[in-house]
C-alpha cells in the first residue's frame, strides 16, 4: 500500500465570493522510502497540491479529494490532529531557506522546537539531540553554532538546518519544495547528496517538488509532470527521461536539455553571425581593466574584497558570459560596467573613452545612452503604475525630444521588435506575465540603441521554456542590432546557449576566461571543473 | 553597538540642549518687564528689584541663559542651576518654591497614570489584535475592530465624562461606590485604593490607546502570519496558539514598541485633559497652570522634563529594538 496518495485532488480559493479553480483532479502516490518527484512550471499547482494535502493552506483555500496518509484522510482531519500528523510524520523543506527560518530564533531553538512540538524532553536531552541533528546535516562545529540566528548562515547552511527540522523525529516521509532552486549550483549538489544520504540511512519516502527536470534526474524515481493544476504525466524517472508521453514534458525535457547539450557544443563556435571579425584585433568596444573594489565592513576589520584585479573586454556585437557563484562579484562587475557603482581602483572604457575611474564621472551623459542595463526581477524594476506604454516612452520623451506621435510609433515599433503584442502596451506590470515583463525590461533597455547591454541575471527568475523564449530574444536582438551584451548568470546552461566567451569568477577574481567551447570543453582551472560537476543532470545524462 | 550608542546619546544631548535654549529665549523675549510677571500679587518695588537681580534681569539674555545653567537665582544660598548638583530647574517666585521640587512632588501621580495606564492598554492591544489578526474578516475581528474606531475617534475628554457618568455616578447612585471620580492616594499609603483611584483615569487612557495599538498590532501580525518561517511553524506541528503568541507576535513587536514608547513619553510629559477630568494633581496640570499664569520658571522646567523624556525614551527603544534584531546585535 502506498505511504502516501492523493486522489482526485481539488482546490479552489474564494475571494469576494469568487472561487478560481488552482488544482483539479490531481492524484498521485509514493510508496514508502521511494522519491516522487512533481515537476511542473510556476503556476502549475504541484505546492498548492501538496500544501492543501497537508492542510497548510490559508483558510480561504477549499479542499476536495482525499489525501491519504497511512489510510487517513488527512483532509478530514481536524486542525489539532492534523497538527500531530505534521512534523512527527511527515517533515517538509520549503525553498528559500532564509524567509522559512525565524529571523529572531535561534537555530538551536528552532530545531529544538521541531521536537517540543510533539515531545516532552529534558533540557540537556533536547540540546543533545539539537547537536546530532546539526552534525548529522552536515553543520560544522555545532556546539559553537547552536546559538546563532539565521543571519549567521549562508543559504546552503539554512538549507541544512531546514532539513534538520524536518528530520528531528524521523518522519515516514519529507515533502521538499523546491529544496535546491534558491541556492548556488554547488550547494545544490551537496544538497541533493545529503537528501539521497538522508533518505538512505533513515528509509523515508521523498516527495521532490521541482520546475527543473535536470535536479529530479538526480534524486527521483518517479515524476509526476504537472501543468495548469493538472497532472499530464506520470511515469517512472527512467521511462519518463527515455520516452517521454505527453507533448509537454517533451517541451519541458528539451528546454531542460537546451543547455546541457550546449554545454558540449560542436567545436564551431556556436555563433557565428556575430560581426566581430573586424574589430577583433583592434580597439574592443568595451574594456574593463585592473578592477578592484573593497567595502568596508561595519566593524574594524579586513575590508571585504568584492573583486580584484578584473579585466576583460567586450568586443563589437559580442555576447560574453560572466559566471560565478553568489558573492563572486559579477553583480558588482555589472553595476561597475553601468557606471552604477565606482570602483576602488582600475576603470572602464567605452571605445577607448575611459569612465568610472577613481575621481572621474561615473558615467557621463554622453555615455548613457550607449551603456544599458536588465535586472533579474523584472517586476522589481517596472514601476507597478506605469503602463509599459509609458515606460517605454520615457527612454525616448528623456533623451531625444520627439513629438509624441513619433514617440508612440516607435514604442510600438520597439514592442514588435521584442515580440510584445501591442494589446501589452496599455497594461500595468502586474497584469502581465513574467515573461512579457522581462520583454518589456529589455525593450526599454534597448529603445536607444546603445551599443552594451548589462544583462544581471536576466532569466532566473523566468520559467525554463520562458527562459529558452528570452535568451533567444537576447540572441536574435545582438544578430539584428549589433548590440553586446554582458550576461551575467550562475546559470552554465543559459550560458553555454547563448555566449560567445565566458568568464569564470570565484572570490572576486577571474579564474578562467574563453571561448564558451573551450571553457566548458577544457576547462583549465579546478574551480572551472567543480562548477561544471555540478550541473544536474549530467549524471543521468537528461 | 556601543559605538551606536554613544552617538545617539551625543545627539539626545544636543536636542535637549536646543529645547532648553529655545524655551529659555521665548520666555525672556515674550515679557517687557519679566520681573512683574513673575513676582507674587502686589509685590512690593523691592521684591520687584530682588527678582531681577536673582535672575540678572538687566542683563543680556544670552548671559542670563547661563546663569540660569551654572549659578540658578540666587535665592536660598546653594546654587541651583541645570549644571549644578543637584540639578535645579529655577525658582518660581509665585509657589514661593524651586521648580525641582514641585515637579518631583507631582511625578509620582503622573508616573502612576501613565505606567498603569501603559499596562492596561499594552495588554488589551496585544490580545485584541491577536484575536483579530488569527481570522481577520470573523466577526470577531469585525467587532473587535470596529470598537478601536471608536476608542480612536471618542475625544478624550468624552471618554473620561462618559466613564465618570456610568462607572461612578451611575453606580453610586445603586450605592456601589467602586470607583472614587476624583483624588489621588500615594501607592505606598495604601496599594487598593490607589488602584481604585486610578482605574477610570486609566481606562480612559487605554480606551484611545487600544483604538490605535488593536489596528497596529493586528496589521503587524497579518504581515507575519503571511511569513514563510509561520508556514515552518505550522509544517513542525507547532501548536496554534504558539504559532501566535511564540512565533508571529515575537517578530510584530517592534513597530508596537517603538510607537508605544513615544506615547509613554507624551503621557509622562503629562496628561492634561486626563488629569484635568479626574482631579489628579500631576505634572500635566503643573505645565497648564504654569503657562496660563505666566509663572515661566515652572514652564521651562516642565518642557525640559518633557522633552527629556521623550529623548529617553526614543533612546530606550532605539536600544531595546536593536536588542530584538540579531542582524544588527
Amino acid at each position: 500500500m502506498a505511504l502516501f496518495s492523493v486522489e482526485d485532488l481539488r482546490v479552489a480559493f474564494r475571494r469576494r465570493g469568487r472561487a478560481t479553480t488552482a488544482v483539479r483532479g490531481v492524484s498521485f502516490a509514493v510508496e514508502p522510502g521511494r522519491t516522487l518527484a512533481l515537476v511542473g512550471e510556476s503556476g502549475s499547482g504541484k505546492s498548492v497540491s501538496l500544501l492543501a494535502a497537508t492542510g497548510l493552506l490559508p483558510g480561504h483555500a477549499e479542499v476536495g479529494g482525499r489525501a491519504l496518509f497511512r489510510g487517513t484522510d488527512l483532509t478530514r482531519l481536524t486542525r489539532a490532529e492534523l497538527r500531530r500528523v505534521r512534523g512527527r510524520h511527515i517533515g517538509f523543506v520549503f525553498q528559500d531557506p532564509l524567509s522559512n527560518l525565524h529571523p529572531l530564533k535561534t537555530v538551536g531553538a528552532q530545531i529544538a522546537e521541531a521536537v517540543t512540538a510533539h515531545e516532552r524532553v529534558g533540557r540537556a536531552a533536547l540540546r543533545r539531540r539539537v547537536l546530532d541533528l546539526l552534525g548529522e546535516v552536515g553543520i560544522k562545529d555545532p556546539e559553537r553554532r547552536i546559538g546563532d540566528y539565521p543571519n549567521h548562515f549562508s543559504g546552503g547552511m539554512r538549507q541544512r538546518v531546514m532539513i534538520a527540522m524536518a528530520i528531528a523525529l524521523n518522519p515516514e516521509l519529507i515533502i521538499a519544495d523546491e529544496p535546491t532552486t534558491a541556492l548556488d549550483v554547488t550547494v545544490q549538489a551537496s544538497i541533493l547528496a545529503l537528501l539521497r544520504r538522508l533518505q538512505e540511512s533513515h528509509g523515508t519516502a521523498l516527495i521532490f517538488v521541482s520546475h527543473d527536470l535536470a535536479v529530479v534526474s538526480e534524486i527521483a524515481d518517479d515524476v509526476v509532470v504537472m501543468r495548469d493544476g493538472e497532472v499530464v504525466e506520470t511515469a517512472p524517472a527512467a521511462e519518463l527521461y527515455a520516452a517521454p508521453r505527453h507533448p509537454y514534458t517533451r517541451e519541458l525535457l528539451a528546454a531542460a536539455r537546451h543547455g546541457r547539450a550546449l554545454v558540449r557544443p560542436p567545436s564551431a563556435p556556436s555563433a557565428p553571425s556575430a560581426p566581430s571579425g573586424p574589430d577583433a584585433g583592434g580597439v574592443p568596444l568595451l574594456r574593463a581593466s585592473g578592477l578592484h573594489m573593497s567595502y568596508r565592513g561595519p566593524g574594524r576589520g579586513e575590508p571585504f574584497r568584492a573583486l580584484t584585479d578584473v579585466s576583460f573586454d567586450l568586443r563589437e556585437g559580442e555576447i560574453v558570459g560572466l559566471v560565478g557563484e553568489s558573492g563572486s562579484g559579477k553583480s558588482t562587475i555589472g553595476r561597475i560596467v553601468a557606471g552604477l557603482a565606482r570602483p576602488t581602483a582600475g576603470s572602464v572604457s567605452l571605445r577607448g573613452e575611459a569612465y568610472n575611474g577613481p575621481g572621474g564621472v561615473r558615467l557621463p551623459k554622453s555615455l548613457r545612452p550607449e551603456i544599458q542595463v536588465v535586472f533579474q526581477d523584472p517586476y522589481g524594476s517596472l514601476n507597478p503604475r506605469r503602463t509599459v506604454a509609458a515606460t517605454l516612452a520615457e527612454p525616448f520623451a528623456v533623451n531625444t525630444g520627439l513629438p509624441a506621435a513619433e514617440i508612440r510609433t516607435r514604442v510600438e515599433a520597439l514592442a514588435a521588435r521584442v515580440e510584445l503584442p501591442p494589446t501589452v502596451l496599455h497594461r500595468l506590470p502586474s497584469q502581465l506575465s513574467g515573461g512579457q515583463r522581462q520583454r518589456v525590461a529589455i525593450a526599454r533597455a534597448i529603445a536607444l540603441r546603445p551599443s552594451v547591454v548589462v544583462a544581471d541575471e536576466p532569466v532566473s527568475a523566468l520559467d525554463i521554456t520562458t527562459q529558452t523564449q528570452i535568451l533567444a530574444l537576447i540572441r536574435r536582438l545582438r544578430d539584428e542590432l549589433g548590440t553586446s551584451f554582458l550576461f551575467i548568470s550562475h546559470d552554465l546552461g543559459a550560458v553555454a546557449a547563448l555566449c560567445e566567451r565566458v568568464i569564470v569568477l570565484n572570490h572576486g577574481r577571474v579564474v578562467e576566461q574563453g571561448p564558451v567551447h573551450r571553457v566548458f570543453d577544457e576547462p583549465r582551472d579546478a574551480y572551472t571543473r567543480t562548477l561544471l560537476d555540478s550541473i544536474p543532470g549530467r549524471v543521468a545524462h537528461v | 553597538m556601543r559605538r551606536h550608542i554613544a552617538a545617539h546619546a551625543a545627539r539626545a544631548l544636543a536636542t535637549l540642549l536646543a529645547v532648553l535654549v529655545i524655551t529659555f529665549a521665548m520666555t525672556r523675549i515674550a515679557y517687557r518687564n519679566p520681573a512683574a510677571v513673575l513676582a507674587p500679587r502686589n509685590a512690593t518695588q523691592e521684591t520687584l528689584d530682588g527678582i531681577t537681580r536673582a535672575l540678572r534681569l538687566d542683563e543680556p539674555w544670552y548671559l542670563q541663559l547661563w546663569h540660569y545653567l551654572f549659578r540658578g537665582p540666587d535665592i536660598q544660598g546653594a546654587p541651583m542651576g541645570l549644571f549644578n548638583w543637584p540639578p535645579g530647574l529655577g525658582y518660581s517666585f509665585r509657589q514661593q518654591r524651586p521648580v525641582t521640587e514641585l515637579i518631583l512632588s507631582k511625578i509620582p501621580v503622573t508616573l502612576s497614570l501613565a505606567l498603569g495606564a501603559l499596562a492596561i492598554w499594552m495588554t488589551l492591544s496585544i490580545l485584541f489584535g491577536v484575536a483579530s489578526a488569527a481570522r481577520p474578516g470573523s466577526w470577531l475581528d469585525r467587532v473587535l475592530s470596529a470598537l478601536s474606531y471608536a476608542g480612536l475617534s471618542v475625544p478624550t475628554f468624552l471618554t473620561g465624562i462618559l466613564l465618570s457618568y456610568f462607572l461612578y455616578f451611575t453606580l453610586s447612585s445603586y450605592g456601589l461606590k467602586w470607583f472614587p471620580a476624583s483624588g489621588y492616594v500615594g501607592l505606598t499609603e495604601d496599594p487598593l485604593e490607589w488602584a481604585r483611584h486610578l482605574a477610570l483615569p486609566w481606562l480612559t487612557i487605554a480606551v484611545a490607546e487600544i483604538g490605535i495599538f488593536q489596528r497596529v498590532v493586528r496589521a503587524n501580525m497579518l504581515d507575519v502570519l503571511g511569513a514563510d518561517y509561520i508556514r515552518t511553524a505550522r509544517a513542525k506541528g507547532v501548536s496554534e496558539r504558539r504559532v501566535l503568541f511564540g512565533h508571529a507576535l515575537s517578530a510584530a513587536l517592534n513597530p508596537v514598541i517603538t510607537l508605544g514608547g513615544l506615547e509613554l513619553a507624551a503621557l509622562m510629559g503629562g496628561a492634561i485633559v486626563t488629569e484635568q477630568i479626574f482631579g489628579l494633581d500631576g505634572v500635566g496640570r503643573l505645565a497648564v497652570e504654569a503657562a496660563l499664569g505666566g509663572d515661566f520658571p515652572v514652564v521651562i522646567g516642565t518642557t525640559i522634563l518633557a522633552a527629556a523624556i521623550f529623548v529617553v525614551s526614543t533612546f530606550a527603544v532605539d536600544v531595546v529594538t536593536r536588542l530584538r534584531d540579531p542582524a544588527a546585535r
